[in-house]
């Protein structure tokens, strides 16, 4: 018990673990002591001053945010003196930029305001300005991100978005310009948001306590207060992070990162903002291909005209995209195997490197990691958030060696460069991602062992299509050093468990679900008849004989793997266009029409026993 | 009590035409350099133990124990790693100009000091925080420290040929008034903006510059101790007050006959000093900054004040003594204007990180502003001493001591000149009011904005 103290909190005791500031002790035992630039998952500042509390013997009024814990420590969280001192700190803020609530979009009752600066002008019953507002200039809105907008009018200067992106994302794009009242925040060297370092990764937007930084997307359409929270996972990569998705009716207004998930709070632009963007023309029926032009036709139609081609095809391959559920993998290899008796699956893209090195590093593990090995993966392209905890350790002067045959983005972060040598096999083909093999030589094996070995707490991330001689020096490093194996693909690990990975396939007829996948960039090996399952139109949709509807990422029910080895749920967020069936029903209804009707009805139990 | 002779000025003519600079071989040839020897013959706790017993206040302000603070650095066995010494000549404040007048004429004296001071604190490395604009200076302390290196003073060969090592460095400031603040001075040190740091831990010799244990003195403390060492703490016990010993320089500035710095012991009256300083100019006396404009005024009937770290905050109504950089006012001052010369620096200075100066400076500016341009209410009098009380006086409300400054400067205007104040208030709404918690609103004050 050496390690708490008891403290005395507004008469109340409470047990506090040293190291704990005053305001942290408070919070955990239930005692609401306001603050604004505090944040939990933040380094504190002190610098708003309204957690300030009495603390006996201490001559001056102390912030409760940066002040630690002693035995015996009296502390009284709302006297006269305490409240009159916080108020005065609201009001400057109040009279300090233009702060008209009625027009921000965080506005709202005292239940319902999104907004801490307007909770807190509730709580403490600031109705009318003590000090007027006096500003003359107009502060710049600066919408020229993407995603996001930055309004300085509503900005309180508690700089959570400058520490956000210093310690969270580790982009060190924010900071402060001009001193005293005419202190702004700013990019780089003052530059407009959208012309700056900024990776849009939106860990600034989620940190703010006002409405000074704005989503475009979910900002004036509805509160908090009126929409369904929802905890899910992102199906971007195959990070697989945690989200909270803020559901009003049938649509998501917007995602945050979920703190208390393995992410931690962190995403990047591609789960946070652009998994929103809804595909322009989505596909809702079933369309055959008819004198060279897609006609609409009925589910029943669609079905039994691919039905029948399938059965006269000599040869048949079916492709799915690493975005889909395990429970669309086991379904897409069931009807492949059983139902046409075909061992051709494949994914549509999306690596695997072998899962057997063990330990397995978790996320955690990145956080404290004394030396990251990335070796044959660009994570600052890919699994973006690999690569923000990758240079969080940079920061924190952990050594990040980066291993590749190319220049990558985490160069600039990395204390040593190792090369890798490409073998290439053949010639370009559809799978030319398979016709790669990179090596690193003896002399850098020795190298990265020697690193490794010297270092506490070492993690290893590496990529796929590594040569068996890596692997295999991988497989023999210190039983200290952890692995993380950079899969690319969002559910690739899932895949992999159920035995679908990329290979070559040939075939007559080729079934492709293809699903929401974003890119157009895949080239499918020649077939005389393609069913293409999509959620939008795209390259692939123009070649198919036959398309099918699918289904929204938020539209889908499952599971899915994500590169800890960690089973994450993927829930239904909103509901489908009418017609439009879970992933696996067209294979369902295909089964049927071949012979065999109920092949899914025990899919539950299936997927259990594998 | 007996000041006979000048201390830290010794070497510097009293008629202007006649000083000149002290370069090392006239320091050493007028009895320059005896206390490093001899202190060098003393143990580092002799050395702090003979300062702290002759009861040497910090010269840059607060008027801390300069032995008490030496005494906090980690010593023998706890010490592990380097110790840092940084002399504090980011002299910013308004009416001071001290630590100027000691670089311009004897820079080895501090040098001989800061060596004297890191030996006892057990300091690797001296970083001099010189203040932006005093190019002439940094310039003089660099040649000044060029020949302390050669002559043995600094330097990888030791000491004046002891074991103890010094590397001494001048660091320029870029201009900003909150990096004389010491936390602040530490992190514009390291490279950063110069944003004072939380306390605690309220003194850097637990984690100072770069995380290490550091001493942050100022200019005119370190050239107290070559004498202290020299002639022994019952010696400077001599002069000045039992609670405030020594010698002062006293920054003489504004309606005076002969405006400069003078050297006197501390605890002359406030009379004295502007005797000293040739008397009042243009008008009779009216009103005295004691101490640089933080420490706040001294109103017309109290020329008896005494002038040391004492008299001045417990009978004198200010802060404190402060760098004893005094600005003399005539009878013929706008002590309106005054104050807002005063608050329009606070509002340009203050560093922006904690809410309440961020905005009360700019506040404070406005509302006198106001009042000069005639549009003052006697309720704004009511409001700015409401903004100080909150968020100057009433201590920690803010991270630094910068808003406190704020605070004590109108808060002893006001009060001290009030009828003056409210003589200019005679816009209509003449019931003067408090500041109740539903106040009636009054007119947006952009349109009055300077």
């Amino acid at each position: 018990m050496s390690d708490t103290v008891n403290i005395t909190i507004n008469g109340q005791v409470v047990h506090a673990r040293i190291g704990q500031s005053v305001l942290q002790a408070a919070q955990s035992a239930g005692i609401d002591v306001p603050t604004l630039c505090d944040h939990p998952h933040l380094r504190a500042t002190g610098s708003c001053r309204v957690c300030l509390v009495e603390i006996e013997k201490q001559r001056m009024l102390q912030p409760a945010c940066t002040f630690p814990v002693t035995e015996g420590m009296v502390v009284r969280t709302e006297t006269d003196k305490v409240v009159e001192a916080r108020k005065f700190s609201l009001q400057m803020l109040f009279s300090e930029r233009n702060h008209y609530c009625m027009f921000c979009a965080s506005s709202g009752t005292p239940e319902t305001s999104e907004c801490e600066l307007q909770k807190l002008a509730y709580r403490y019953g600031l109705d009318c300005f003590q000090y007027p507002p006096a500003w003359q200039k107009e502060w710049p809105v600066d919408a020229s991100r993407k995603s996001f907008t930055m309004d300085h009018s509503r900005c309180i200067l508690c700089r959570r978005c400058i520490r956000a992106c210093d310690e969270i994302a580790a982009n060190h794009t924010l900071g402060v310009f001009q001193r005293g009242a005419k202190t702004m925040i700013c990019a780089d060297d003052s530059v407009t948001f959208g012309q700056s370092t900024c990776v849009e990764c939106g860990t600034c937007l989620q940190a703010c306590p006002t409405g000074a930084l704005m989503d475009k997307r979910s900002s004036f359409v509805g509160h908090a207060s009126e929409c369904r929270t929802v905890r899910v996972t992102c199906v971007g990569c195959a990070v697989a992070c945690g989200l909270k998705a803020m559901v009003r009716g049938n649509t998501v207004l917007r995602l945050d990162g979920d703190w208390d998930e393995h992410n931690a709070g962190l995403l990047c632009v591609k789960g946070r903002f652009e998994s929103l963007r809804r595909p322009e023309n989505r596909i809702t029926k079933p369309m055959i291909r008819r004198d060279g032009e897609l006609v609409e036709v009925g589910w029943d139609e669609a079905i039994t005209y691919t039905a029948g081609k399938f059965k006269e095809a000599q040869s048949t391959a079916g492709m799915i995209s690493p975005r889909f559920t395990n429970e669309t993998m086991i379904a897409m290899g069931a009807f492949l195997n059983e139902v046409l008796h075909s061992d051709q699956v494949t994914l549509l893209h999306g690596l695997v490197p072998p899962l057997d090195l063990e330990p397995r590093a978790q996320l955690k593990d990145l956080e404290d990691a004394t030396c990251i090995v990335v070796v044959g993966e660009d994570v600052l392209q890919g699994q973006k958030v690999l690569g923000y905890l990758t240079k969080r350790a940079y920061d924190r002067q952990a050594s990040v060696v980066v291993v590749d045959d190319h220049d990558t983005a985490m160069d600039d972060y990395a204390t040593e460069r190792l090369h890798l040598d490409a073998m290439s096999r053949h010639g370009p083909s559809p799978f030319a991602a398979l016709k790669f093999t990179y090596h690193l030589s003896l002399d850098g094996i020795s190298r990265l062992r020697k690193i490794l070995e010297t270092s506490e707490r070492p993690v290893v991330m590496y990529g796929p299509a590594l040569s068996t001689l890596v692997y295999a020096a991988l497989r023999s490093l210190p039983p200290h050093v952890k692995f993380l194996p950079l899969a690319t693909g969002s559910n690739a690990c899932g895949a992999a468990q159920y035995g679908i990975e990329m290979r070559e396939v040939i075939a007559d007829a080729l079934f492709v679900m293809a699903g929401d996948e974003p890119s157009n960039g895949f080239v499918l090996p020649p077939a005389s008849f393609t069913v293409v399952q999509a959620v939008g139109h795209s390259e692939l949709t123009k070649k198919a004989d036959v398309v099918l509807p699918g289904r929204l990422w938020t539209e889908k029910r499952g599971t899915i793997v994500n590169i800890e080895g960690r089973e994450r749920p993927v829930v239904e967020l909103t509901e489908a266009p009418e017609g439009i069936g879970p992933d696996w029903m067209p294979l369902a209804m295909m089964a049927a029409v071949l012979g065999r009707p109920g092949l899914f009805a025990t899919m539950a139990q299936v997927q259990n026993s594998l | 009590m007996a000041f006979t002779e000048p201390v830290l000025t010794k070497r510097i003519a009293q008629d202007p035409s006649q000083r000149k600079l002290h370069w090392y071989d006239d320091y050493v040839r007028t009895g320059g350099y005896e206390a490093l020897k001899k202190a060098l013959t003393m143990t580092p706790d002799e050395v702090i133990k003979t300062v702290t017993e002759s009861g040497l206040r910090g010269r840059g302000g607060a008027g801390f124990g300069a032995g008490q603070k030496w005494s906090f650095m980690p010593k023998g066995e706890k010490k592990n790693g380097p110790h840092y010494m940084t002399v504090n000549a980011d002299e910013s404040e308004p009416g001071t100009f001290k630590d100027r007048y000691l670089i311009d004429y004897d820079p080895h004296q501090m040098l001989e000091g800061i060596a004297i001071g890191s030996y006892a604190t057990g300091c690797e490395i001296c970083y001099i925080f010189i203040r932006g604009e005093y190019h002439r200076q940094a310039k003089v302390l660099e040649r000044a420290i060029k020949e302390a290196y050669e002559h043995g003073i600094f330097g990888p060969q030791g000491m004046l040929g002891s074991g103890y090592k010094l590397e001494c460095y001048v660091h320029r400031g870029a201009g900003a008034y909150i990096c004389g603040e010491e936390t602040g001075l530490i992190e514009a040190l390291e490279g950063k903006r110069g944003w004072p740091r939380l306390k605690p831990p309220f003194f850097p010799a637990a984690i100072g510059a770069f995380g290490r244990p550091t001493v942050v003195n100022n200019v005119e403390t370190l050239c107290c101790v070559p004498h202290i060492i020299e002639r022994g703490p019952a010696w400077f016990k001599t002069m000045g007050t039992p609670s405030s010993p020594g010698p002062k320089l006293f920054g003489m500035s504004g309606h005076l006959n002969r405006p400069g710095v003078y050297e006197n012991e501390l605890g002359i009256t406030l009379q004295q000093s502007i005797d000293m300083a040739g008397g009042m100019k243009g008008g009779k006396y009216k009103a005295a900054i004691c101490g640089g404009i933080s420490m706040g005024v001294l109103g017309p009937n109290q020329l008896d004040i005494k002038l040391d770290f004492d008299d001045v905050r417990f009978r004198g109504g200010c802060l404190g003594l402060g760098t004893a950089g005094m600005i003399v006012m005539n009878e013929h001052t706008d002590m309106v204007e005054a104050l807002r010369n005063c608050v329009r620096f606070y509002a340009h200075e203050s560093c922006g990180q904690c809410t309440p100066c961020r905005e009360g400076a700019p506040w404070m500016r406005k509302i006198l502003d106001r009042i000069l341009e005639g549009g003052g209410r006697l309720k704004d009098l009511d409001m700015l001493l409401e903004l100080e009380k909150t968020m100057g006086t009433m201590p920690g409300t803010t991270i630094c001591g910068l808003a406190d400054g704020t605070g004590w400067a109108t808060r002893t205007f006001i009060n001290k000149f009030y009828d003056e104040f409210a003589a200019r208030c005679t816009n209509p709404d003449t019931v003067p009011l408090t500041i109740s918690s539903r106040p009636a609103v009054i007119t947006p004050l952009g349109a009055n904005t300077r």
